[in-house]
Parts: structure tokens; C-alpha cells; sequence
């Protein structure tokens, strides 16, 4: 596989589709924040829990706790609920419950149908066909169900595999001395397992979108040319990662820079002249929204990108491979 | 095909919708303050409703909205009054499953990016939107003069407006409605303030390990105190 050409193809097809940019603007919009944020939420909790000592609460006593709480929010707030007529009760949770999910159902139904659509398009756009937003809009309605159970399926796959792999680990970690040796190869396993079930759900998706396959089917093509071609996977999926970074970087340093410019400048300016923060407020917003469009549509090409260059990998993967495409 | 309407027909089509929408909204508010008399616990129920309403139900009603109405009639009433038909590539009304997804997934994205998949349509050949290409729709004249219908309807919904909100207003003002949401909120703040004043003295009480009497439950009549206030 020549990745360099890879690269510059997938550049390519970016600079000539403009709508699989556009179509990159809706992925990485619905696909923005999921992981990082709980990573950074936990750790908060982490910290909390660490420095925090609570064997003070052992003497605390909680019955005095819910007898204040009783007479000053607790008969309050139950007089309240006990006056409103059940049958409320009953519509609330039940509208609850239907907008719940009916807000999650949503959230499946727009993630996977963004994702079948901008495979479709940096497909169509890497074989230079036509690309438009009712292709992919009807590739993404079309597939939106089929790549949701594989990427289900490969999950309850990697759980299985994980679960496996840390039992076995766990056990072997039990025999004395050499033990410590056996979790550093069940951690390290763990995460190549992990890397393989990542290029398989991406294999098995292009292969139910593009080459319009069953998901039981497209889930054994990804574990299998996954397994077959490890390698030219793993490289592509760290160019993609090393893209990403680096775009990354970009935009923050482009944040830094116009933040401080605006920051510095607004406050030398009413430092110096107060009327001028009047003057200065309009052009810090029309800065900020610069900036917002700009990074949102660096991160659309980022986004169609890396769809090219696994649209390119798996064409020459699967005519490798044998297989046919629709 | 010169017949595509233009980005400001579909903005004033898009306005009526919204006066329409917010008419409704403030016909909510004033039912509201309206009916649920001078007892500040039912105006506060009455509240939550509407809260509820805004938090849970008005997207999905907005969208059955536009679905509906694009589905029966080829148009929100916004956009029939305007003289404009949302139709298919063959001039037919779009399916329900169509006009479903063009409102549920088309508008959401081309909301992105501060509503560029509307602003699309200024530079489109076709005048379609985002949320046009997506579901191979157009919207199109259906040759009656939009303008008059227009201002008519404007002036019609901007004076439901002014009434319900001026309506809405008077009865706000004459129940003191303002003074009892804030004395209202004030009990509830009141309340918790007290309940954490206690259950920190009372952790403290721990901490230290001193046996330090806790306070007696201090007998705070909120709703006296309101209706002093009052």
C-alpha cells in the first residue's frame, strides 16, 4: 500500500467535493465532545475522592439530618406532591419517559445516519463520482440501522474479548513472581485487542454502506480483513490520528493567538480610553464568530479526510481481498 | 425553472411561522395567568406546565406541526400564506416520511454553523436549502402574490402578539403576579438556606467530635412571612 499517494488522494477529493465538506460539518458537529468529556468528568471525581477525607461522616448523625430535613424542605415539598392528583403523576413520567426516548432514539437514529451518509459521500468521492447531499442523505437513511447493529455487534465483541482477556490476565497475575510480567502482557494485549476492534468497525462499516452487505456478514469481513491487514490498518488509523492532533493544534494555537489579541488589546484599550471598550466588544464577537466558523470547517475537512483515506484503504483492502462492491 | 422561491419569501414565510408559534406560546402564558387565580402555589404549578411544555413537548409538537401541514396541504401555514408550496422533484406533496425527516433532521443541520444550510438558498441555482437537498425538495410559487398576504398576516399576528402579551402583562401586574413568583422563590431559598445551615453545623458537629449541642430546629413560618410581605 502506498500511503502517500493514499494521503495525497484523500487531500484531493477534499479540496474538489465541497459537499462532502459539508457533510464533514455535520459529523464532526453530531459526533463533537462523547468520550473526552467523560475521561474529564471522571477525573474530576477521581481528584475529589482523593483529597477529600469523609471518615469524619462516621459520627455524623443522619437521623437528626433527616429530621431537619423533614421540617424544613421535606413536609414542605411532599404537601405539595401529595396534593397534585395521581393520575398527573402518571402523564408526567409517561411524557418523560416518551421524550426521554424519544431524545435518545433520535440520537442513535442522527449519529449512524450522519455516519452511513459520510461514508457513502468519501467513497463516491475517492472513486470521483458524484457527490451530493440527497446521496448521502439516502445512503445515511438507507444503511442507518444496518451500521448501528454492527457497531453494536463489534461492541458486544470487544466486551466479550476484554472480559476474556482480563479474566485470563487476572489469573495468570496470581502466580508468584512472575505474575507482575503476565498483567503488563494482558494490558498490552488488552489495547492491541482494543486497536483491532476499532479498524474491524470501521471495516464492517464501509462494508455494509458501500458494499451493501448484511451486518452478520460486514461484521465477519471486518474481523477478518482486520485480522488479515493489521498492519496497513494501524497505519492508516495513526495518520488519521496524527491529522487530527495536528488540526488540533492548529485551531488552538489560531484560539490562543486571536484570544489574547482580543483579550490584550480590549483591556490596553480600556485601560487607556474607556469609550473604547464600546468600539472593542463588536470586534472581539465578530473575532469569536471568525473563529467558530473557521475551526468548525478545519474540523469538516478533517472530518472528510479521514473517511477518504479509509474509503481508499478499504477499496484496495477489499480488491486485495476479492471482494465485490455495489 | 425561474417559479423556485426566493430566500426572502421563504424568510417571511419563516417569520409568519414564528409570530405564529410565539402567539400561540404567549396564549399559553396568559390561560396561564389568567385561570390560576390569586393562589401563587397553582400560578406555580401553572408555571411548571409551561415550563414542561417548553423543556419536553414543544420541538415534537413543532415538528408534527410542519410535518403535518407540509404533508396535507404543502406548506406550514407560514408558507401557504406566503403563496409557496414545498413539493417533490415531480411537483407532488412530499410523502409524510419525507416531510417528517425534513424537519426532524433536515432543519436541525441546517441550523448548523449559524443557520448556513438556510442561507444556502441566497447562493442555490435551485433556491434549495440544506434541508431541500437533503430530502430532494423545493419550494416553489404557487403564482399568487405573497406580498399583500404577507403584510396582512404580519400586521394580523403581530397584533395577537401585542394582545396576549399586553393581556398576559395587565394580569401579571394587577395579581402582583411579579412580587409573588419573587417572594415564592425567596421562600424557597429561604428554606434550603436553613436546611444547609443546619446540616453544616451538624457535619461540624462531627468533625470536631466536641459534642457540640446542635440548635434546636429553628420554627420558620414562610408563609406567614409571605403574607406579611404581602
Amino acid at each position: 500500500m502506498d500511503y502517500g499517494e493514499i494521503v495525497k488522494k484523500a487531500i484531493e477529493a477534499v479540496k474538489k467535493h465541497k459537499w462532502l465538506v459539508v457533510w464533514g460539518l455535520f459529523f464532526s458537529v453530531v459526533f463533537a465532545g462523547g468520550s473526552s468529556n467523560y475521561s474529564n468528568v471522571s477525573r474530576s471525581f477521581d481528584k475529589f475522592g482523593e483529597n477529600t477525607d469523609w471518615s469524619y461522616l462516621e459520627k455524623v448523625d443522619f437521623e437528626k439530618i433527616w429530621s431537619i430535613f423533614w421540617e424544613t424542605i421535606g413536609s414542605y415539598y411532599w404537601e405539595i406532591i401529595a396534593s397534585t392528583p395521581w393520575w398527573v403523576w402518571v402523564f408526567i413520567i409517561l411524557v418523560v419517559l416518551f421524550s426521554w426516548g424519544f431524545w435518545f432514539l433520535y440520537g442513535i437514529f442522527l449519529k449512524n445516519y450522519i455516519k452511513a451518509g459520510m461514508i457513502k459521500l468519501s467513497y463516491e468521492a475517492v472513486s470521483d463520482r458524484e457527490v451530493n447531499l440527497e446521496v448521502g442523505s439516502k445512503a445515511g437513511f438507507k444503511s442507518f440501522m444496518k451500521v448501528f447493529l454492527a457497531s453494536l455487534l463489534i461492541g458486544i465483541v470487544s466486551i466479550l474479548g476484554v472480559g476474556a482477556i482480563g479474566f485470563v490476565t487476572f489469573i495468570l497475575a496470581m502466580i508468584p513472581f512472575v505474575g507482575v510480567i503476565f498483567i503488563f502482557v494482558g494490558v498490552l494485549v488488552i489495547l492491541v485487542f482494543v486497536i483491532y476492534i476499532m479498524v474491524c468497525e470501521m471495516v464492517a462499516s464501509w462494508s455494509v454502506v458501500v458494499g451493501g452487505k448484511e451486518v452478520i456478514e460486514a461484521v465477519g469481513i471486518g474481523l477478518r480483513v482486520g485480522f488479515k491487514k493489521f498492519f496497513n490498518l494501524l497505519v492508516i488509523g495513526l495518520i488519521n490520528t496524527c491529522s487530527g492532533c495536528l488540526v488540533l493544534l492548529v485551531i488552538g494555537i489560531v484560539m490562543l493567538v486571536v484570544g489574547l489579541v482580543v483579550l490584550g488589546s480590549g483591556v490596553g484599550l480600556v485601560a487607556v480610553l474607556k469609550m473604547f471598550s464600546l468600539i472593542f466588544l463588536p470586534i472581539g464577537l465578530v473575532l469569536m464568530v471568525v473563529v467558530i466558523v473557521f475551526s468548525s470547517l478545519v474540523m469538516a475537512g478533517l472530518a472528510a479526510f479521514r473517511h477518504n483515506t479509509w474509503s481508499l484503504t478499504y477499496k484496495e483492502l477489499i480488491e486485495e481481498d476479492g471482494g465485490e462492491n455495489e | 425553472m425561474s417559479n423556485y422561491s426566493s430566500f426572502g419569501k421563504r424568510l417571511g414565510g419563516y417569520i409568519l411561522d414564528l409570530l405564529i408559534s410565539l402567539s400561540g406560546s404567549l396564549f399559553l402564558i396568559y390561560v396561564v395567568f389568567a385561570f390560576f387565580e390569586n393562589d401563587f402555589l397553582m400560578m406555580e404549578k401553572g408555571l411548571l406546565w409551561v415550563l414542561f411544555y417548553v423543556v419536553f413537548i414543544s420541538f415534537f409538537v413543532n415538528v408534527c406541526y410542519l410535518s403535518f401541514t407540509t404533508y396535507y396541504f404543502g406548506g406550514s401555514i407560514g408558507k401557504l400564506l406566503m403563496g409557496m408550496k414545498v413539493c417533490d422533484g415531480r411537483g407532488r406533496n412530499l410523502s409524510m416520511k419525507m416531510s417528517f425527516f425534513r424537519y426532524l433532521v433536515g432543519y436541525p443541520l441546517a441550523k448548523i454553523l449559524f443557520g448556513f444550510g438556510f442561507l444556502w438558498v441566497i447562493k442555490d441555482e435551485r433556491k434549495q436549502g440544506f434541508h431541500d437537498k437533503m430530502t430532494g425538495s423545493f419550494v416553489v410559487n404557487t403564482g399568487e402574490l405573497g406580498v399583500v398576504r404577507f403584510f396582512a398576516s404580519f400586521l394580523i399576528l403581530v397584533l395577537m402578539v401585542i394582545f396576549f402579551s399586553t393581556q398576559s402583562y395587565y394580569v401579571f401586574k394587577s395579581r402582583s403576579i411579579g412580587m409573588q413568583i419573587t417572594w415564592q422563590i425567596q421562600d424557597h431559598v429561604k428554606r434550603f438556606e436553613l436546611f444547609f445551615d443546619q446540616i453544616r453545623e451538624v457535619i461540624e458537629e462531627g468533625k470536631d467530635g466536641e459534642g457540640e449541642e446542635l440548635k434546636d430546629v429553628v420554627e420558620y413560618k414562610f408563609s406567614d412571612d409571605v403574607e406579611k410581605e404581602l
